[in-house]
């Protein structure tokens, strides 16, 4: 698993305190820019780094089955 | 001998890390092959972590195309790997139960061919909407509509109840072919809600956090700000009530003589 996608799962699965973020972030093995974009809560310049979707569609609801 | 085929549709929850339920996982991790569905492009990262055969569902939408038609492939690109006799789980963002289409007609489809599917719940945006919100459907009552469908059909608003809307970022699309629409359409959306309240009444635009180093989108506007806001295809619009709850003094009435005669019969006893 990248450590990105590591560190964001750890993160999503232990509820912190804002206060403590910056001392837990540093502890993930993250490069450089990587700690940045963490950080500074930078979601488009992680997904960036990551090499994510430029654009994602998830609607999968018809308002009208009939249309 | 070979395997029977079967499908199960998990629901990832909204935030990375933070709401897929180990019942999900186990599919994910057992199923033969997954496909996923997600809202946000690490979310996707995140399952390809997971399952790195994983297979997105993403290309199978095509502005110009009716949206039915790519469900209807999405569906079928499923139910193809259960007919082969593999283990296929559907991963979709949030609850794969709720304003979605693509989880339902798949379970349904597979189980119509004999074959075992089941859907696995998971954390809905509405879940997260009532957390972030400090909301309790239950307290005045909440009505959820589609957007488009809110604008097609007749249908009764309650403003003495919350009114929560979907996927307005595409209200009024009857092409389905669309993945937004702008101030015009919104026009029109403005136009019906303010039947029923005030163009100055407070309307929340709402987006649950997709990762856990980002907040939720909680603005309130006005109605009337709708028409220019921006508003994505993840943006739900939240009213309050507009006006206290009515009481039914005809119903209550009814309900006091059933309790007298109740207790004129147990008095008797």
């Amino acid at each position: 698993m990248s450590n990105v996608i590591r560190a964001l799962e750890t993160l999503g699965r232990t509820p912190m305190p804002a206060s403590h973020y910056a001392e837990v972030i540093g502890s993930f093995a993250l490069d450089q820019e990587e700690r940045k974009a963490m950080l500074d809560r930078d979601h488009a310049a992680l997904n960036e780094l990551m090499g994510g979707a430029k654009k994602m569609v998830f609607a999968i609801m018809a308002a009208d089955e009939e249309a | 001998m070979s395997q029977q085929g079967s499908l199960a549709c998990v629901g990832l929850g909204m935030m990375l890390g933070a709401h897929l339920s180990p019942r999900s996982r186990s599919h994910i991790e057992q199923a033969d092959v997954v496909f996923a569905l997600v809202s946000d492009p690490l979310v996707e990262l995140w399952v390809q972590e997971m399952r790195p055969d994983m297979r997105s569902l993403q290309p199978f939408y095509c502005e110009g195309t009716s949206r039915l038609t790519s469900y209807n492939a999405m569906v079928e690109a499923m139910l193809a790997e259960v007919r082969a006799g593999r283990r296929v789980c559907g991963v979709f963002y949030g609850h794969p139960g709720v304003f979605a289409l693509v989880p339902h007609k798949a379970v349904a489809g597979a189980r119509a061919e004999g074959f075992e599917a089941v859907m696995e719940p998971g954390i809905s945006a509405e879940d997260c909407l009532y957390a972030d919100l400090g909301i309790d459907p239950g307290k005045y009552g909440c009505q959820h509509f589609e957007a488009s469908q809110l604008m097609f059909y007749q249908r009764r608003i309650d403003p003495s109840a919350y009114l929560i809307i979907w996927q307005v970022g595409m209200a009024g699309d009857r092409s389905l072919a669309r993945f937004s629409t702008g101030p015009a359409y919104r026009r029109l959306l403005v136009e019906l809600l303010a039947r029923d309240y005030p163009l100055a009444h407070p309307v929340i635009a709402y987006e649950a956090a997709t990762l856990p180093i980002a907040a939720p989108r909680m603005d309130e506007l006005r109605l009337s700000d709708l028409v220019d806001a921006d508003l994505r295809l993840q943006t739900t619009l939240v009213f309050p009530p507009a006006m206290p709850m009515q009481r039914n003094q005809q119903m209550l009435d009814r309900l006091a003589q059933l309790d007298r005669e109740a207790e004129e019969a147990s008095a008797m006893q």
